[in-house]
C-alpha cells in the first residue's frame, strides 16, 4: 500500500492544488457580502437596541401603529397600478412590434431599450420640470393656452408616481412578451389557420394563452420593481406628504434612528419578493414548449393596412413621454442658466457642465465615486461569480452548489432591504464600515451579484466539459486549463458581468442613500440632495452625465457583445 | 375530395441571392392520390407545400382545387378557407391544451355543438390509439405520441386536402417504420388527398401513390415508385432513389454505347439524333464478380451480359454485404457483392453486368 501512494504524494506536492484557497476565500467573500448582512437584518428586527434581548416588539410597533400602516397601503397600491398599466401598455406595444408591419418599428424598439435602462428616478426629475403644478413646462404651457392661473397636472401625487413608474416599467412586459412572441414558433399559430381558426380567433386562443405566462412574468417584475424602488416616490411623494413603505423606511433613518424598526417594517418587502418570484418561476417553469426540430419558419408580420399610422401614433406616445420628453427637459434645463426661464437664447449655456465636472469639488467627487464604486462593485462581483460558478458546474467542492445559491440570494432582497442589513451590520466595530467606501461597495456589489452569477453561470455551464478535459489529458493542470480554454471561451460572459454590474451601480441609489456620507457622496445621492435644495440644474447636468455614460457603455457593448447581452440575464 | 392542379408555379423569396424557390412547377393530383415531394433539402418541396396551404403567395402560376382557384399571384385564399389541414415537421401540437382539447380544437371553430365534438374527437383519438392520453399535456407525451395527436387533430376537421411536411423525421427509426403504415392506413379508410413532402425515399415509396422528384425548384420526374427506380430519367434521379453509379459513356448504336474502350449493350435507346455523350447508371448490387478469363472477351457477351475489368481499390465487410470500390481504368465504380465474394484490394477482377441493368440517360 505504503509503496503504490508514495508517488502519488510527492506527484501532488509537485503541483499544489490551489483550489482549496479559492473556496475558502469564496465562502468568507460571501459571507461578508451576503450572509452577514442578511443575517443582521434578521437578528435586529427582533432585538431591543440598547440591551441586545430578544423581543417581538419592533414588530408590534411597526405593524399596528397607525400611521405606519397608510404607507402599506399606498405601496400595494402603487405597485399593482404600476404593474397593471405597465402590461396593459407592454403586451400590446410588444405584439405591434414583434408581429406587424408597423412603420419605424426599429425606432421604437430602440426607444424601449432607451427606457429600460433609463433608471426611473431621473424621469421622475425630468417630469418635475415637466409637470410640476406650477413651474412646469406643460403645465405652463396649457396654463397660457387656458389662461388659467394653475396648470391642470400635478406631478407631486400618487397618480403622478404611478404615471412615471408606469412609463418606465412598460419595458419588462414588453421584453418578456415580445421574446416570447419571437420565440413562438411559427407553426403554432399557422397550425391553427389551417383548422379554419379566424386571425383573431389564433390570437385568442393560441397566441395569448401562450404569451400569459410572459405578460405575468412582466406584471410581476413591474410590481416588485415598484414596490420597492425608492427614487421616484421620494421625489414624488415625499412632498406630497404620501409615504410608502420605502419612503418611510427612509423616515425611520432620519434622526432619531430606528434601526430596528426599520429592520422589522422591511420584512413585508423580502416576504413579497420572495413568494412573487416563486409564483413567477412557477409559471414560467410550466407548461414548456415542446417542439421538436421546427423549421423554425418564416414569419409572416401581420399586415395593419390603413390602422398602420393612428397605430404609430398610438405606440409612439408611451416612448414620448418616457424617453423624448423627459431627455428633452433635462438636456434643455442642463443647458439652462436658470431652468424656470426655459431654453431661450441668452439663457442657454454650458456653464453647469463645467461647473459639476470642474468647479465644483462636492460634484466632481460624486462622480469619481461613481465611477469608482460602480468598477470595484463590477470587478469584485465578475470574479466571485466565475470562481462560483466554475466550482458550481464542475462539482468541484461538496457545497459548492450552495455557494451558487447564496449568490443568487440578493436576488429577492430589495436594494433598501439590502442596505438596511449592511448598515446594520457594518455601523459598529468589529467591523466599522460606515463612512467609508467599502460599504458602497459593498452594497454595489452585493445588490447586483446575482446578474453577475446567472450570466457567467450560464456562460460556464455551456462551456463542454470535454474541451477543458481535452488540454487535461494532454498534460495540463486544472488551473492551466481553466486559464487557458475556460477563460478564453468566457470572455465574452466575462466583459458582460462586468458591464451588467457597473451599469445599475453607477445608478444605483435606494441603498446607497441609506449608506453613504458626505464624504462618500455619489452622483445618484448628489442628485437627491439637489433635488431637496431645488436646484434643478444640478439634477438636470448630473443626470444627463449618467445618462450619457450608460448610453456610450451600452452602445459600444451591442456592438462588441451583440444585442442580447443585456436580456440573457433579465429572466 | 378534389383533385388539385399546379400550374406553372413560381416563387422567389425577396433577399440578396433571389434564386427561385420554386420554379415554374406543373404537377396534377388526382382526387385521393398520395403524392409525395421528395428531393433534397433546398429543392423548393417545403416552399411548395407552404404554397399549397396558402402561407405564401406565388409570384406566378396557379393551384386549383377541384373547380375553385385558391392560389393565383393575383389573390390567395388564406389558409383557414382551404379546408387543407397540414401536419408539421414540428407537430405544433399546442402545449397549453390537453390532448383532448388540441384535437377538438378544429371542431370548436366550426362551431360544432358539443356533443357532436365530444363524439368525433373521441372516435379519431380511439383510432390513432390515444384514448388514454386525451387529458395528458403535450409535455407529457412521447415524439411518436404528439405525432398521433397532429394526425387526429388534422383528420378530424374531414380536411379536403390533408398535407405533411416531413412528417416522421423526428421519430426513432422503429416508430418510423409504424407511423409510415399508420399514415397509409389512415389514408386508405379516409380516401383524402395527401400531399407527402419528404426527404426520405424509402418513406415516399411506402406512404405514396406517386413521386414527384424535386431539384433545384423544378420537378425533375413524375412517377409510381416502380416507374422511378426502375426508369430513372436523369443521373440525378438514378442517383437520388437506390443509389447508383454513374459513368460517362458514348451511345454509337442501338441500345450500344462505348464505354473504356469496349462495347456494351444497354436496355435504353434514344433517337439518332441524340446519339453521343450519355450517362450510363448501373447500381452496385447488380454488379456480379465473374472469374478471371483474361484480357480477351471484354464488353458485351453473347449470355447476355457486359463484361468489364478493373482493380480492387478498396473493400469493406458490412456483414450482409461487401462493400468494393473498383477502379475501371480512371472511373471508379461501387459494387455490392455478398459476403462470401473475397478479392483482395490490387487484385485484377471481371465483373458482370446484366443488360436489363445497364440504363442511360442523357447528359454528360
Amino acid at each position: 500500500m505504503t509503496s503504490a501512494t508514495a508517488p502519488r504524494r510527492i506527484e501532488g506536492a509537485r503541483s499544489f492544488d490551489l483550489g482549496p484557497v479559492f473556496f475558502i476565500g469564496a465562502v468568507v467573500v460571501l459571507g461578508i457580502l451576503v450572509i452577514v448582512p442578511i443575517g443582521w437584518l434578521l437578528l435586529i428586527s427582533v432585538q431591543t437596541p440598547e440591551t441586545g434581548g430578544i423581543t417581538f416588539h419592533n414588530y408590534v410597533e411597526a405593524f399596528t401603529t397607525s400611521i405606519y400602516l397608510r404607507p402599506i397601503v399606498n405601496s400595494l397600491i402603487l405597485a399593482v397600478s404600476v404593474a397593471t398599466i405597465a402590461a396593459l401598455l407592454g403586451t400590446p406595444l410588444a405584439w405591434l412590434i414583434a408581429r406587424t408591419d408597423l412603420p419605424g418599428r426599429k425606432m421604437l424598439r430602440a426607444l424601449v431599450t432607451a427606457a429600460f435602462v433609463t433608471p426611473s428616478f431621473l424621469g421622475a426629475e425630468a417630469w418635475i420640470l415637466l409637470a410640476a403644478p406650477n413651474s412646469g413646462w406643460l403645465n405652463r404651457a396649457i396654463a397660457s393656452f387656458t389662461h388659467a392661473t394653475h396648470g391642470p397636472i400635478n406631478i407631486f401625487s400618487l397618480g403622478g408616481a404611478i404615471f412615471v413608474m408606469a412609463l418606465y416599467n412598460v419595458p419588462y412586459t414588453f421584453t418578456f412578451v415580445a421574446s416570447g412572441l419571437e420565440l413562438l414558433p411559427v407553426e403554432l399559430e399557422d397550425a391553427s389557420s389551417t383548422l379554419g381558426g379566424s386571425a383573431w380567433r389564433t390570437m385568442r386562443s393560441i397566441t395569448l394563452p401562450l404569451v400569459m405566462p410572459a405578460i405575468i412574468a412582466g406584471f410581476i417584475m413591474s410590481f416588485l420593481e415598484a414596490i420597492a424602488e425608492f427614487g421616484t416616490p421620494a421625489f414624488l411623494l415625499i412632498p406630497a406628504r404620501a409615504q410608502v413603505v420605502t419612503t418611510q423606511l427612509y423616515l425611520f433613518f432620519q434622526f432619531p434612528v430606528r434601526t430596528e424598526l426599520a429592520a422589522a417594517y422591511a420584512m413585508p418587502l423580502l416576504a413579497v419578493t420572495l413568494l412573487l418570484l416563486i409564483v413567477q418561476r412557477r409559471i414560467l417553469g410550466r407548461r414548456k414548449f415542446t417542439m421538436v426540430g421546427g423549421k423554425g419558419g418564416r414569419r409572416r408580420l401581420v399586415a395593419l393596412g390603413k390602422m398602420r399610422w393612428p397605430l404609430l401614433a398610438m405606440a409612439f406616445v408611451i416612448p414620448l413621454c418616457s424617453v423624448v420628453l423627459p431627455y428633452l427637459a433635462l438636456l434643455a434645463t442642463s443647458l439652462s442658466r436658470i431652468w424656470s426661464t426655459g431654453p431661450v437664447p441668452g439663457n442657454l449655456t454650458l456653464y453647469w457642465y463645467r461647473w459639476a465636472i470642474v468647479e465644483n469639488p462636492e460634484t466632481r467627487r460624486a462622480i469619481f465615486h461613481s465611477l469608482e464604486y460602480g468598477a470595484a462593485a463590477a470587478t469584485i462581483a465578475t470574479v466571485i461569480a466565475l470562481l462560483i460558478a466554475y466550482m458550481a458546474n464542475r462539482r468541484l467542492f461538496p457545497g459548492a452548489q450552495a455557494l451558487g445559491i447564496v449568490c443568487m440570494a440578493p436576488f429577492v432582497v430589495p436594494g433598501i432591504v439590502l442596505a438596511i442589513g449592511i448598515y446594520a451590520a457594518y455601523s459598529h466595530p468589529p467591523l466599522l464600515l460606515y463612512g467609508t467606501a467599502a460599504i458602497l461597495i459593498i452594497a454595489f456589489t452585493t445588490r447586483f451579484l446575482p446578474i453577475a452569477y446567472s450570466n457567467l453561470n450560464t456562460m460556464v455551464a455551456a462551456i463542454n466539459t470535454d474541451l477543458e478535459n481535452a488540454a487535461r489529458t494532454l498534460g495540463a493542470s486544472r488551473m492551466r486549463a481553466l486559464r487557458t480554454i475556460v477563460a478564453p471561451l468566457l470572455r465574452r460572459g466575462l466583459l458582460a458581468s462586468w458591464l451588467l454590474v457597473f451599469i445599475p451601480a453607477i445608478r444605483e441609489l435606494s441603498s446607497a442613500i441609506f449608506l453613504f456620507t458626505p464624504r462618500t457622496a455619489t452622483m445618484t445621492t448628489q442628485i437627491f440632495d439637489f433635488s431637496d435644495a431645488g436646484n434643478y440644474e444640478g439634477v438636470s447636468t448630473l443626470a444627463i452625465l449618467i445618462l450619457a455614460i450608460t448610453l456610450v457603455i451600452v452602445s459600444v457593448a451591442y456592438r462588441f457583445l451583440g444585442k442580447d447581452f443585456m436580456e440573457t440575464t433579465s429572466t | 375530395m378534389a383533385r388539385i392542379d399546379i400550374a406553372g408555379l413560381t416563387k422567389s423569396y425577396a433577399g440578396r441571392n433571389a434564386a427561385r424557390a420554386v420554379d415554374g412547377i406543373d404537377l396534377a393530383i388526382a382526387d385521393g392520390e398520395v403524392m409525395a415531394l421528395v428531393g433534397p433539402s433546398g429543392c423548393g418541396k417545403t416552399t411548395t407545400l407552404q404554397l399549397l396551404a396558402g402561407f405564401l403567395k406565388p409570384d406566378a402560376g396557379t393551384i386549383t382545387v377541384g373547380e375553385r382557384v385558391v392560389s393565383s399571384p393575383r389573390n390567395v385564399v388564406p389558409p383557414e378557407k382551404r379546408r387543407m389541414s397540414l401536419i408539421f415537421q414540428s407537430y405544433a401540437v399546442w402545449p397549453h391544451m390537453t390532448v383532448f382539447e388540441n384535437v377538438a380544437y378544429g371542431l370548436h371553430v366550426m362551431k360544432l355543438s358539443r356533443s357532436e365534438i365530444e363524439d368525433r374527437t373521441t372516435k379519431v383519438l380511439q383510432t390513432v390509439r390515444m384514448t388514454d392520453l386525451a387529458h395528458r399535456y403535450p409535455s407529457e407525451l412521447s415524439g411518436g405520441q404528439q405525432q398521433r395527436v397532429a394526425l387526429a387533430r388534422a383528420v378530424v376537421v374531414n380536411p379536403e386536402t390533408l398535407l405533411l411536411d416531413e412528417p416522421l423525421s423526428n421519430l426513432d427509426a422503429n416508430l418510423r417504420e409504424e407511423m409510415r403504415f399508420e399514415i397509409r392506413r389512415i389514408h386508405d379508410t379516409t380516401g383524402i388527398t395527401m400531399v407527402y413532402v419528404t426527404h426520405d425515399q424509402t418513406e415516399a415509396m411506402v406512404a405514396a401513390d406517386r413521386i414527384a422528384l424535386m431539384r433545384a425548384g423544378k420537378i425533375a420526374q413524375i412517377g409510381t415508385a416502380y416507374d422511378i427506380y426502375e426508369k430513372p430519367a436523369t443521373a440525378f434521379v438514378a442517383t437520388f432513389v437506390g443509389g447508383t453509379n454513374t459513368l460517362p459513356a458514348t451511345l454509337v448504336e442501338p441500345h450500344t454505347v462505348e464505354f473504356g474502350g469496349a462495347k456494351l449493350k444497354v436496355r435504353d435507346d434514344f433517337d439518332p439524333a441524340a446519339r453521343g455523350p450519355v450517362t450510363l447508371c448501373i447500381r452496385p448490387h447488380e454488379i456480379g464478380f465473374a472469374e478471371w478469363t483474361g484480357d480477351d472477351g471484354l464488353g458485351y457477351r453473347e449470355n447476355g451480359t457486359n463484361r468489364l475489368a478493373g482493380t480492387v481499390l478498396r473493400q469493406t465487410y458490412l456483414g450482409d454485404a461487401r462493400d468494393y470500390l473498383i477502379d475501371l481504368g480512371g472511373t471508379q465504380i461501387r459494387v455490392a457483392a455478398p459476403p462470401t465474394v473475397d478479392r483482395t484490394v490490387g487484385s485484377t477482377v471481371h465483373l458482370d453486368v446484366p443488360v436489363d441493368a445497364c440504363r442511360i440517360v442523357p447528359g454528360d
